[in-house]
């Protein structure tokens, strides 16, 4: 499959029409991103990075 | 299909031809006339490089042939074609230069105009297709000169990142380059701004709508991205903040990273454009920056010996300080660096890698400049005990491949981090982690 860039140059270069490039186009899953609270902070963070490794 | 002609070649037979056609024109004053002669090896190095490429010789061989028998006759009779033959010539060459212009047979050219070399990631995958494709494309890359501001918004110093570009990326000097005189087919951006940035600018030539009458397509490609779950969020307030600059009015194409992005933008900009327009312009294609990330490798010889030495087998948390929070930045912004540092002074069993957005200091100096003697003794206290590594290099990529967790503030690293699958957490200025 190709990547984003080869996408762009082929509808620039008019090879291919934009509206089918885009339906092309299907972004990675985004992983959470937790705010900081003092249930959730630094320390976990660390230890379950740890703790993964160690299962891992 | 046989070889394509030239951009430059191409630009260049059409500005001789539409030249003839003005000066062998009956009844108009000529205007630094050449000579028949001159105009006859005209000809003959047309046909010469017509014999290249395959679509000139078969369409405008005979139209060649004819006018260089014109030409001949009247550098024979030492003199200018008579009415009757310069009739006839306007109209062959109005017809050969109406054909060439319309020729799709023609090389494209497509100038790449990054200025800091932190932000080559936007483009480079799509600068790597092109230069690939050389049968039809020729791409090039011109770094181009910014400065930093004053708080009065003047210039305070020059910088022109060069040296910072991957090594073997082949670049032309912005100072050998007319743009308007060049005028490729194509020009991609990712500075969207004109006089409005607060912390630097590009040089005047490049702002978006001077470049937009160097070109046939101006395209603008973000060196951000959003990720979809905040387009409520931080990000809807950042498409807010930066969907009235230049490079939205004036880019014929604009990449977004995802369909919910690019519409995010489109609400946005509806204040200014109708939506058929935006539609027209706004691609949700993907993202360079991704594809980047994607190919991304822990390489051991992009690393200083130090830093090697430092990670030694621990797993590594990266601590990103970003741009955008500068912008609210208090003396509390300051003392949550001082207690992230802390904790993890404290915390061996991982090893702290600190980057700071490339411009950080001077936005910091631009826009909190009384805050900035205690940042610079901050950094300068952390770089001296040397325990955690400070990354200053406009190499986020690195930095993402190398870690193994995110902590920080909500940026661009931020999102293309979140594509990793590693774990993250937002930095709160008001939680405390020392001591814990």
């Amino acid at each position: 499959m190709r990547d984003n860039g080869e996408r762009i140059y082929e509808g620039l270069m008019g090879r291919e029409t934009m509206q089918k490039l885009e339906e092309e186009n299907i972004p990675a899953k985004e992983a959470d991103f937790p705010w900081e609270n003092n249930s959730y902070k630094l320390t976990n963070l660390v230890n379950n990075l740890l703790l993964k490794d160690n299962e891992a | 299909m046989g070889k394509m002609m030239d951009f430059h070649t191409h630009r260049k037979i059409l500005t001789i031809l539409g030249e003839m056609e003005e000066n062998l024109s009956e009844g108009k004053k000529q205007k630094q006339a050449r000579k028949p002669q001159e105009y006859l090896s005209f000809f003959a190095e047309l046909k010469a490089v017509c014999k290249e490429y395959d679509f000139c010789q078969t369409h405008y061989d005979k139209l060649l042939e004819r006018l260089s028998v014109i030409l001949e006759k009247a550098v024979r009779k030492s003199r200018l074609p008579v009415k009757k033959e310069l009739c006839q010539s306007e109209e062959m060459l109005r017809e050969l230069a109406a054909g060439l212009k319309q020729e799709t047979n023609i090389k494209k050219s497509i100038v790449f105009l990054p200025y800091l070399a932190s932000m080559w990631d936007c483009m480079e995958s799509l600068w790597q297709a092109a230069s690939r494709d050389t049968e039809h494309c020729n791409a090039y890359v011109i770094p181009i000169p910014y400065f930093s501001r004053n708080e009065d918004g003047t210039p305070k110093e020059w910088f022109i990142d060069v040296d910072k570009f991957p090594p073997g990326l082949p670049l032309l000097d912005w100072k050998t380059i007319d743009l308007y005189k060049f005028h490729p087919n194509i020009i991609v951006i990712h500075n969207p701004y004109e006089d409005r940035a607060l912390v630097n600018s590009v040089e005047q030539h490049y702002y978006p709508s001077v470049l937009k009458e160097c070109t046939d397509k101006l395209v603008y490609i973000p060196y951000y991205i959003s990720r979809d779950k905040d387009l409520h969020g931080t990000s809807a307030e950042r498409a807010e903040t930066l969907a009235n600059a230049s490079a939205y009015w004036h880019s014929d194409v604009i990449i977004m990273n995802s369909r919910a992005e690019k519409e995010a933008y489109i609400r946005v900009l509806e204040q200014w454009h109708t939506r058929e327009n935006l539609e027209k312009r706004i691609f949700a294609l993907g993202s360079p920056k991704v594809d980047k990330l994607l190919h991304a490798d822990r390489d051991e010889k992009q690393l200083p010996e130090e830093w090697l030495g430092l990670i030694g087998g621990r797993k590594v948390v990266l601590y990103n300080t970003s741009v955008t929070e500068v912008i609210r930045m208090t003396e509390l912004y300051l003392e949550k660096i001082r207690d992230t540092l802390a904790y993890f002074h404290e915390e061996r069993r991982v090893v702290l890698w600190w980057r700071p957005h490339p411009l950080f200091r001077d936005t910091v100096g631009t826009l909190n400049p009384e805050l900035l003697p205690q940042y610079e003794e901050i950094v300068k206290k952390y770089r001296e005990e040397a325990w955690g590594i400070y990354d200053e290099s406009g190499d986020m990529h690195r930095a993402i491949a190398w870690s193994d967790a995110y902590y920080g503030d909500p940026s661009s690293v931020a999102v293309l981090y979140s594509m990793t699958g590693k774990p993250m957490l937002s930095q709160n200025c008001s939680v405390r982690n020392k001591g814990h």
